[in-house]
């Protein structure tokens, strides 16, 4: 294929031609094939550059239609025993052993208290949701490889310490150096301070987050419910919450909508 | 396990030897709902995606042998990543039209992401084969590193001779991946 060819592969995926060039160049992979695939090759690969996965052609050839086939016929079964192993694995882990447990011992509870103790253990406190739910590794990973001073990395490290006033300090010196700021210490500012039950101040640094720029912001706004959680403001977590539900791009969507319904 | 190779463990997962299966889900399954809940998943998202990784294997391993280069571990969590990278694309457009989505084939879903795997794989290693100034500059020059900062990092004379570079690794790129056998399948 020639060069100038290729440059306008290059040209048309850029989105560099004009409206006049692209259909023109449409027209020619319509009637050519060969130009079709190298365009898509060349689609792909740009995707795969960027960290996207490849576009979602099936072509049509040999091996597609193997899998077409196998699919067809082995589909089901191979599904039900991959979901098999999924029930097994569940019935062993602990998380799940102690949730029959829990059954268990309510069913007795039931049983020999009667109805008002039914109540009380459904009725299930916000602190109680704020433990459960609130989860450290919902904090986006904030150090990078070639980071080996700056005041960001000591934060966090302290915060994983559970140094939290260790960490505001540093957070602070990290928002004052004057360097770009990742939005995401904002997350790290806020569950210190949630930590060390200043929830007024976790708050104001959960704002932040949601008013950022960050893809993540919606990060925020989880967080903000989890704060007026610990605050007992569940009227205002329930508001967040719902926010959360309505839009399910926002992270952690479907442990919020959870959450709402065990409030 | 440390005694089996990637390619056993890839037999007895086809011929569905529950041991190795339990194995993978004690080793794998913990950190692949970690970078799930850390990309805006959820622990169920997780479990989705773990079972689809390993349908997805399966199907791909029954209609034709392949070869894992990495640790059967390693494998399972890139496809586990590529699914879920995959997943919240396909969220980002359904966002976009409104939440009206193409109803598909759930087979097609499969072979598609089967071939998005396969495409990955072949890709990254052909990368490997490029001098290392040339990937990190298609990568740069991908994710929109400025010119100019580009004909700082690597010299280059002018904007033009870094485009020129570009083009000549991507080309290159391409001539690896058409040479290779797999590339028929997947064009």
């Amino acid at each position: 294929m020639d060069e100038k060819l290729q440059l306008k592969i290059e040209a048309y995926l850029g989105g560099t031609l004009s409206q006049e060039e692209i259909t023109l160049f449409e027209e020619q992979m319509d009637q050519d094939p060969q130009l079709a695939m190298e365009v898509q090759l060349s689609r792909d690969v740009n995707l795969h550059l960027k960290g996207f996965s490849s576009t979602d052609v099936i072509p049509d050839n040999e091996y597609t239609q193997k899998l077409r086939e196998t699919l067809r016929n082995e589909g089901v079964a191979i599904k039900e025993a991959v979901k098999e192993a999924h029930k097994k694995y569940a019935k062993d882990t602990p998380g799940f052993r102690r949730r029959n447990f829990l059954m268990i011992a309510a069913t007795i509870a039931i049983l020999l208290v009667g109805t008002f103790a039914l109540f009380n253990l459904r009725g299930t406190s916000p602190e109680k949701l704020y433990a459960q739910y609130y989860a450290t590794e919902d904090l986006p990973s904030m150090i990078k490889r070639d980071d080996t001073t700056s005041a960001l990395k000591e934060g966090v490290l302290a915060f994983q310490e559970q140094d939290y006033q260790m960490a505001l300090s540093s957070f602070d010196a990290y928002l004052k150096s004057g360097v770009e700021i990742d939005p995401g210490v904002y997350l790290y500012q806020g569950a210190a301070h949630m930590e060390l039950e200043a929830i007024e101040e976790a708050l104001k640094a959960f704002d932040k987050m949601i008013s950022s720029n960050s893809l993540d912001r919606s990060k925020g706004l989880w967080f903000k419910a989890l704060a007026y959680l610990k605050a007992k403001e569940t009227e205002n977590a329930k508001s967040i919450l719902q926010d959360i539900v309505d839009h399910p791009e926002y992270f952690n969507h479907s442990q919020a909508k959870e959450l709402l319904e065990d409030l | 396990m440390a005694h089996i190779s990637p390619n056993q463990i890839l037999e007895h997962l086809v011929n569905g030897d529950s041991r190795v299966v339990s194995g993978l889900y004690d080793r794998v399954f913990p950190k692949v709902v970690s970078f799930v809940k850390n990309n805006r998943g959820t622990y169920s998202d997780a479990e989705e995606v773990f079972q689809d990784a390993l349908y997805q294997i399966i199907v791909r391993a029954k209609v034709k042998k392949f070869e894992i280069k990495s640790s059967f571990e390693a494998y399972l969590f890139t496809v586990c990543k590529n699914l879920w990278f995959k997943e919240l694309n396909k969220k980002k457009k359904e966002v976009r039209n409104d939440g009206v989505f193409e109803l598909k084939e759930k087979d097609d879903e499969t072979i598609e992401a089967i071939l998005s795997q396969e495409r990955w794989e072949l890709f990254e290693e052909m990368l490997l084969k490029l001098t290392e100034k040339c990937k990190e500059l298609l990568k740069d020059y991908f994710n929109k590193v400025p010119y100019h900062i580009i004909v700082d990092k690597f010299s280059y004379a002018s904007e033009n001779a870094a485009f020129q570079r570009v083009f000549k690794c991507k080309k290159q790129l391409m001539r690896l991946v058409k040479a290779d056998v797999r590339y028929r399948n997947l064009s």
